[in-house]
């Protein structure tokens, strides 16, 4: 194929831009560089025709994930990569308290509505019955969720009543 | 009964090798990375150096200096710090995302946690030739689950 003809206005010259095509099936990076999935959409804004956000299918939880652009950092003919740690993979990760203290799993992740921001972690442990624990109680999000000093989870084991 | 006392201090405050050994030891990223085993004591001035931490079978020990450690809860050692050996085998990306290949060992400055380069194995059909890249800490943009350098992976061909 030889050189295309040019016919731009104010736009960005062709070497510029990324062919969305060639995106298709890349990987997707968060922040710390874990592999979030491999994206299988890329959709536009039908008004602006500008990038939307793209469909990810998760490579953990195999579920399927729209991000929005503006959790991107970057994007070329590679991968993308986020500017953030996706929240719903905080599902399944430990929980511990403060002093060390196994309390359980994440079973459930809220988020305030659609963003990433964390609203609180549904925590269920082998014996316990779920229980919430809300964000301003999360000290730490990394391999594990370490709580802050000053939270004292309110486990409900099976065999106590709901009042 | 009540313990008699003869150190010069009060010891109601203080903790013992017993609220150390065999905790768990936790880093600054909630990572489990062992047990503490061993409590290193310097001879000449009694005083606390760090302690050894046991981390399987399988993995070698490492010890851990004092500074580095934040606090000695009920349950658990906290470290201040994310270990540095812990990124061996993460896979490497470039500034693009695209893969390098995966840290087979890592350099340090002296004993401490901080480091001076890690060596790369190369994907196959990137670099086959080459057996290991060496990337210096100025390259590295962010270690989280894997690690995300700063350049694209042609500036490392051409070194």
């Amino acid at each position: 194929m030889g050189e295309p003809h040019n016919i731009l206005k104010s736009e960005r010259a062709l070497e510029k831009t990324v062919n969305l095509k060639k995106l298709i099936g890349k990987r997707v990076l968060s922040k710390g560089g874990k592999i979030v999935g491999k994206i299988f959409e890329i959709r536009i804004n039908p008004n602006n025709l500008g990038l939307e956000g793209i469909l990810v299918k998760g490579n953990v939880i195999g579920k399927i994930m729209y991000i929005g652009k503006s959790y991107f950092s970057s994007l070329s003919h590679e991968a993308v990569i986020l500017n953030i740690e996706v929240s719903v993979l905080i599902k399944d990760k430990q929980v511990i308290d403060s002093k060390g203290k196994k309390i359980g799993r994440v079973k459930e992740v809220l988020r305030k509505g659609t963003r990433n921001d964390l609203k609180g972690l549904f925590v269920k442990s082998l014996f316990s019955k779920k229980f919430f624990i809300p964000a301003s109680a999360i000290g730490h999000v990394g391999k594990s969720v370490v709580l802050r000093s000053n939270y004292n989870a309110r486990k409900k084991y099976f065999w106590q009543k709901d009042k | 009964m009540q313990e008699k006392n003869i150190s010069g201090k009060k010891i109601n405050k203080t903790i013992t090798s017993e609220d150390i050994l065999g905790k768990n030891v936790i880093d600054a990223e909630g990572g489990f990375i062992g047990v503490a085993e061993k409590i290193f004591i310097e001879p000449k001035h009694m005083n606390f150096i760090g302690i050894s931490v046991d981390k399987g079978i399988i993995k070698k020990g490492l010890t851990i200096g004092k500074n580095y450690i934040d606090k000695i809860t009920d349950h658990a050692v906290f470290l201040k710090i994310r270990v540095v050996f812990d990124i061996k085998g993460m896979l490497v990306f470039d500034k693009d995302g695209k893969k390098v290949g995966k840290v087979s060992s890592i350099d340090l400055y002296g004993n401490r946690n901080k480091i001076k380069k890690i060596y790369v194995k190369p994907s196959f059909r990137l670099f086959s030739f080459k057996e290991k890249i060496a990337i210096s800490e100025e390259l590295i943009e962010n270690i989280g689950d894997n690690v995300l350098l700063n350049v694209k992976i042609s500036s490392l061909l051409k070194k």
